[in-house]
C-alpha cells in the first residue's frame, strides 16, 4: 500500500516535472522566433563598419587571458589586433604562464615594460609587469604578466588595469569574426531607460572548420561524433534558449568565451569570482543581482549573430569533465545567491529564472537520472505498467527530435552556418543518436559532478586543448 | 607605366577602383586581404600601393610600415579609409604613409593624388 | 484524481499519439529545411554565375567617361527579372555608393534609375511591412532620390524604429544641419547608435547653424538633450553655454557625463569654477571626467583644489588629478614627487603620468 502511494507519488512528480519542462521548451521555441527574425531585419541595414571608424564609438577593451599558449598566441594576438573597431585596446593577461609566452610575444611585438599604475580596484594576485609596443602599428596591444591565479582573476587584473568603458572577455584561442567587437557593442548604443549591463554572444564550434591565419575561412560541421553532437547542442543553446531568455530579459548565463560588460557595473558588482569554476555564469548572476538590489532598471542582451568559434572537446574524458566542470559552475552559482529562489524581491530574475535554472539546468540530470531508476525498478517489480514507461520514453524522445530539428531549422533559415546539404543530413541523423549515447552520457557527467562537489573537489580539470593547426586530414 | 597595388577588401570597390586606374594607364595588381598584400608587396615591388585601412589578416596600417620596411626601392603608399578620424591618419603619416584619402572618395581625385606622388619618386 | 483515472487520462495510446503528431511534425521540418537549402543553394549558384560578370560589366560602365551608355548585356538581364537577383544588385550599388563620390556616383543613380530599380524603391516605401519600408527609405536616399521623400520629415517621428532611423539618416543626408529640424518633435527615443550615425553624417557636411539648439537642451526628451549636448560639444556652440549648465543637474548620469565634457569644450571663465562646486555631488566616473577638463582648462588658480583630490580614495581620480597638475604647472609636478616620497601609490601614478608625457 505505501509501496503504491509512492510510487503514485514519483509518478504524478515526475509527470508533472516533464509536463512543465515541455512547455517551457515550447515556449522558448516560439519565443525565439519572432526576435530573431526582427534581429535579422534589422542586420540586413545596419552598417556596422560606421562604428568602427567613428571617433564618437565607446572605448572597449578586449580582455583575453592566456596560460601557457605559447604555442599559438602570436597568431591570436594578430588576429585581436586586427578586429575592426578604433577606439579599441587589446589587453593580453600572461596568468603566470609557464611557458614562454611572454617572451615571445615581447620578441613578435617588440613589447618594452612601461611604468603603469596598477589601480586594485578588484583584489587580484599581484601584476608583474605592463608591456606596450614600440612600433605604432601594435599602440592598441597591452601585455600584462601577473602572478598566476586562475582564469577568474586574470579577467579581475584586466578589469583592473583596463582605461576603457566596455570590457570584451574572450578566451584568447577562439576565432572572432572581424566584426565581432562591433556588432557586441552596438546593444550598449541602444540602451534606453534600462541600463545595459552586459551583453552576451554566440559561441560556435570551430571542429573541422577551415582555419586559416587564425580567422575561420570554411565552416564544417565536425567530423568527430561529440563535436557534432555539441554543435547542435550549442544550436540549440544560442539560437533559441539564450535568444528567448534575452527577450525576457531572464538571461543568467553569457558564455565565458566571448561576452561584453560594462565595466563600471562589473566592478561595483565586485568583478569575477575565483572561489567557482562556473565565474561567467556567476558574474552575470551578480551583476544583476547588484542591479536588483540597487533598484535600477537594467537589461542584459544577446546577440545571435555567430561570432566567436571556439574548438570543442572531442573525446569522451575532456567532454565529461567539462561538463562535470559546468554542473559544478551551476551549483556553486545558484548556492552563492539562493537568497533570490522564489523572492519576489528579484522580480523576473528571482521568480522565473533562477527557479527554471534551479529546476531544469541545475536539477535535471539528478532527477532524469534517479527517475529513471525508479522507473525502471518500478517497472521490474510491477509497480507500473511497462507498456506506460515505453510510452512515455518515445514521447520524451520525439518531443526532443521535433525541438532538435526546429533549431536546426532556425539556424538554416537565419544564419545558416551549414550550407551543404550533407552537413545537415549528417547533423540531423546524429541527432538521431541523441537520447540513446550522447545524452546519457552528459547526464554521468553531470550526476560526477555532483560527486565532486560532495566531495567538495574544487579544482578546474585541466582541459587540454588540441590547438588549432592546419585541418586534419581526412582519413 | 608604374605598378599600382591595391589593397581592398571589398571586391566590387576593388574592381571598379582597378578598372578606373587602369584606363588611366596604370598596370594594377588587386587583392582582398592585408596578408596576401604583404606577399604581393614584396613579389611584385609596385611603385604605389592604395589601401585599405579595416582589412583581414593584417590591417591597412601594419600594410604601410611593411612597405616602409622595404628598401630596394622608394614605394609610395596612399591610406583609403572610412575612417577619416584625425587619430588614424596620424597614425597613418607616422608610421611613414605618403597621402590619404577619406571614403567616400572621387575616383578623379584619388587619381590625381596617385599621379601626384608618382610623379615625386 | 486517483491514479487510475490519471493513467486512463495520460495512457499509453495518448502518448503514442502525442509523439506521433510530433513526429509529423518533425519529418515536416526536415523537409522544410531542405526545401529551404534548395532554393537557397540554386539562388546562391546564379549569383556566383552572374555575380562576378555583374561586377565586371557595373565597374566598367562606371569608370567610363561618358554616362554609362552600354546596355546591360543580354544573359545579365535575364537574370535581373528574378526579385532575389534584383536585390542583390541593388545591394552591391549601394555599397559602391557607399565608398564614393563624383562622377562615379552619379553614373550610379544614372544606373539605378536605368535598371529600374528605383521602381522596386518606391514599392518597398509604400509597403506596410516595416522593414520594407525603411528599406525603401534607406534605398531612395541612399540614391540621392530627394523627390520622392516629401513627407520624409513626418517618418522621423514614426513609431517603428527602423523607419523613423532611416528617415532621420535620409533627411539629414539631404538637408544637412538644417534637417535636425526633426529634433523639435521628436518623441520616441534617439539611441546613441543613432546619434553616432547622424554625427557621422553632419560630419560630411560644412557646419551650419542650429538655432534650435537651447531648445532642444531643454527637451523633455533625454534623448534630445544627449545628442544636443554632444552637438555642442562638437561644434562648440559657445553661445549655448548657459544653456548646458542646467543639464549638470539631470537626474541621468549619461546626460550630466555629456553635460561635463560639453562644458569643458565650450568653457568660459566661470565653467571652472562651476565644476569645482558641482564635483562633490557626483559619481565617480562622472568626477573622473570633470578632473578630465582640468588638463586642458585648469589654470595655476586650480592646483590647491586638484592638491586636495590626491586624497581620494580611488586610485583613478588621483590619476585623473596628477594628470591634470603636470598639464598645469610643470614644476608643480615635479614638486609633487619630492613631496610625495614615501606614498606609494601616488609615487607609481607620478611615474605613469610621466611616461605617458614622454610617448
Amino acid at each position: 500500500m505505501i509501496g503504491q502511494i509512492a510510487s503514485d507519488l514519483l509518478t504524478y512528480g515526475i509527470f508533472l516535472y516533464a509536463i512543465v519542462l515541455l512547455l517551457f521548451y515550447i515556449a522558448i521555441g516560439l519565443f525565439s522566433i519572432g526576435d530573431t527574425r526582427k534581429y535579422m531585419h534589422k542586420n540586413s541595414f545596419t552598417d556596422y563598419r560606421l562604428l568602427a571608424s567613428s571617433p564618437h564609438a565607446p572605448s572597449v577593451s578586449i580582455l583575453a587571458p592566456a596560460y601557457n599558449e605559447g604555442a599559438t598566441i602570436i597568431e591570436n594576438v594578430r588576429s585581436l589586433l586586427s578586429l575592426y573597431y578604433s577606439n579599441l585596446e587589446v589587453l593580453i593577461i600572461n596568468d603566470g604562464s609557464k611557458d614562454d609566452s611572454l617572451q615571445k610575444l615581447i620578441d613578435a611585438y617588440q613589447l618594452e615594460k612601461i611604468d603603469y599604475h596598477v589601480q586594485y580596484k578588484i583584489a587580484t594576485k599581484e601584476v608583474r609587469g605592463i608591456y606596450k609596443s614600440k612600433n605604432p602599428a601594435y599602440k592598441k596591444l597591452m601585455v600584462i604578466d601577473k602572478v598566476n591565479g586562475g582564469k577568474a582573476d586574470a579577467l579581475n587584473v584586466g578589469i583592473n588595469v583596463s582605461a576603457n568603458d566596455y570590457i570584451v572577455c574572450i578566451d584568447v584561442d577562439c576565432i572572432l569574426e572581424q566584426d565581432s567587437v562591433l556588432k557586441m557593442i552596438k546593444p550598449f548604443l541602444e540602451e534606453t531607460d534600462a541600463k545595459v549591463i552586459a551583453s552576451g554572444g554566440v559561441v560556435r564550434i570551430a571542429n573541422s572548420c577551415e582555419i586559416k591565419d587564425g580567422r575561420l575561412v570554411k565552416v564544417h560541421l565536425p567530423d568527430n561524433y561529440w563535436a557534432k553532437m555539441q554543435s547542435l547542442e550549442y544550436i540549440r543553446a544560442f539560437i533559441l534558449g539564450r535568444m528567448a531568455w534575452a527577450r525576457l530579459n531572464g538571461l543568467l548565463l553569457i558564455s565565458g568565451a566571448f561576452g561584453a560588460f560594462d565595466k563600471q557595473i562589473a566592478i561595483s558588482a565586485g568583478g569575477y569570482n575565483h572561489k567557482t569554476v562556473g565565474e561567467d555564469m556567476e558574474l552575470v548572476v551578480r551583476m544583476r543581482r547588484y542591479m536588483e538590489e540597487l533598484n535600477v532598471p537594467y537589461k542584459v542582451t544577446y546577440i545571435p549573430d555567430p561570432l566567436c568559434w571556439t574548438e570543442a572537446p572531442t573525446s569522451k574524458k575532456i567532454l565529461g569533465r567539462q561538463r562535470n566542470r559546468w554542473t559544478r559552475g551551476t551549483i556553486e552559482t545558484l548556492k552563492f545567491h539562493k537568497i533570490m529562489f522564489f523572492n519576489p524581491k528579484y522580480g523576473l530574475l528571482g521568480m522565473l529564472s533562477y527557479p527554471y535554472w534551479f529546476f531544469f539546468e541545475m536539477l535535471a540530470p539528478v532527477i532524469e537520472f534517479f527517475g529513471m531508476i525508479i522507473f525502471l525498478l518500478l517497472t521490474v517489480f510491477g509497480l507500473i505498467n511497462w507498456h506506460l514507461f515505453i510510452a512515455l520514453l518515445v514521447f520524451i524522445i520525439s518531443f526532443g527530435y521535433l525541438y532538435s530539428a526546429f533549431a536546426a531549422y532556425m539556424e538554416v533559415t537565419t544564419y545558416n552556418m551549414y550550407h551543404r546539404r550533407t552537413d545537415m543530413m549528417k547533423l540531423l541523423i546524429a541527432a538521431l543518436s541523441e537520447p540513446f549515447y550522447f545524452h546519457p552520457f552528459v547526464v554521468w557527467a553531470a550526476i560526477k559532478g555532483y560527486v565532486d562537489i560532495i566531495r567538495k573537489k574544487n579544482s578546474w580539470g585541466e582541459m587540454t586543448r588540441q590547438g588549432f593547426g592546419p585541418t586534419p586530414v581526412k582519413k | 607605366m608604374a605598378k599600382i597595388l591595391l589593397i581592398e577588401d571589398d571586391v566590387l570597390i576593388q574592381k571598379t577602383v582597378g578598372s578606373k586606374l587602369k584606363k588611366e594607364g596604370f598596370e594594377v595588381t588587386c587583392c582582398s586581404d592585408g596578408k596576401e598584400g604583404v606577399e604581393k608587396l614584396a613579389t611584385e615591388l609596385p611603385d604605389l600601393v592604395v589601401t585599405d585601412v579595416m582589412l583581414p589578416y593584417v590591417s591597412g596600417l601594419e600594410i604601410v610600415s611593411a612597405v616602409k620596411a622595404i628598401t630596394q626601392k622608394n614605394i609610395r603608399t596612399i591610406v583609403l579609409s572610412t575612417m577619416g578620424q584625425e587619430k588614424i591618419v596620424e597614425e597613418a603619416f607616422e608610421l611613414g604613409a605618403d597621402d590619404y584619402i577619406t571614403k567616400p572618395f572621387s575616383l578623379t581625385e584619388l587619381t590625381i593624388r596617385i599621379k601626384k606622388q608618382l610623379s615625386r619618386t | 484524481m486517483n491514479s487510475d483515472a490519471f493513467f486512463r487520462f495520460i495512457s499509453p495510446s495518448h502518448l503514442y499519439f502525442g509523439a506521433t503528431i510530433f513526429g509529423i511534425i518533425t519529418v515536416i521540418i526536415v523537409l522544410m529545411i531542405y526545401l529551404f537549402l534548395y532554393v537557397k543553394k540554386s539562388r546562391f549558384r546564379i549569383k556566383a554565375l552572374v555575380g562576378a560578370q555583374l561586377n565586371e560589366w557595373i565597374s566598367d560602365a562606371l569608370t567610363e567617361d561618358e554616362l554609362p551608355r552600354i546596355a546591360i548585356p543580354n544573359d545579365i538581364s535575364h537574370y535581373l527579372k528574378k526579385p532575389f537577383m534584383r536585390q542583390f544588385l541593388m545591394d552591391n550599388l549601394i555599397n559602391i555608393r557607399k565608398n564614393v563620390t563624383g562622377d562615379v556616383a552619379t553614373s550610379l543613380v544614372v544606373l539605378y534609375k536605368m535598371l529600374g530599380l528605383k521602381d522596386d524603391s518606391v514599392r518597398k516605401l509604400k509597403s506596410l511591412v516595416w522593414h520594407k519600408r525603411a528599406r525603401g527609405i534607406y534605398e531612395l536616399y541612399m540614391m540621392q532620390q530627394k523627390e520622392e521623400l516629401q513627407d520624409i520629415l513626418e517618418y522621423t517621428n514614426s513609431n517603428n524604429e527602423f523607419v523613423r532611423m532611416e528617415a532621420q539618416t535620409a533627411i539629414i543626408g539631404f538637408s544637412g544641419f538644417n534637417g535636425l529640424v526633426f529634433l523639435d518633435q521628436l518623441t520616441y527615443p534617439l539611441y546613441e547608435w543613432q546619434q553616432i550615425k547622424l554625427l557621422e553624417q553632419l560630419n560630411a557636411v560644412n557646419t551650419g547653424d542650429m538655432p534650435h539648439l537651447p531648445l532642444w537642451l531643454s527637451s523633455a526628451n533625454s534623448y534630445v538633450v544627449h545628442f544636443a549636448l554632444k552637438l555642442t560639444e562638437i561644434y562648440q556652440q559657445f553661445q549655448v553655454h548657459d544653456d548646458v549648465v542646467p543639464c549638470l543637474e539631470s537626474k541621468n548620469d549619461k546626460i550630466r557625463n555629456q553635460a561635463i565634457k560639453t562644458l569643458g569644450s565650450i568653457a568660459s571663465e566661470n565653467t571652472i569654477e562651476i565644476f569645482k562646486q558641482h564635483y562633490d555631488k557626483e559619481t565617480v566616473l562622472n568626477k573622473k571626467a570633470i578632473l578630465e577638463q582640468f588638463v586642458v582648462n585648469g589654470t595655476g588658480a586650480e592646483l590647491e583644489f586638484l592638491y586636495d583630490k590626491l586624497d581620494e580614495e580611488d586610485d583613478g581620480l588621483k590619476l585623473e588629478a596628477i594628470r591634470a597638475i603636470a598639464s598645469i604647472d610643470n614644476n608643480a609636478f615635479s614638486e609633487l614627487e619630492h613631496t610625495s616620497a614615501g606614498d606609494d601609490i601616488l609615487i607609481s601614478i607620478i611615474k605613469q603620468v610621466k611616461y605617458e608625457n614622454a610617448v
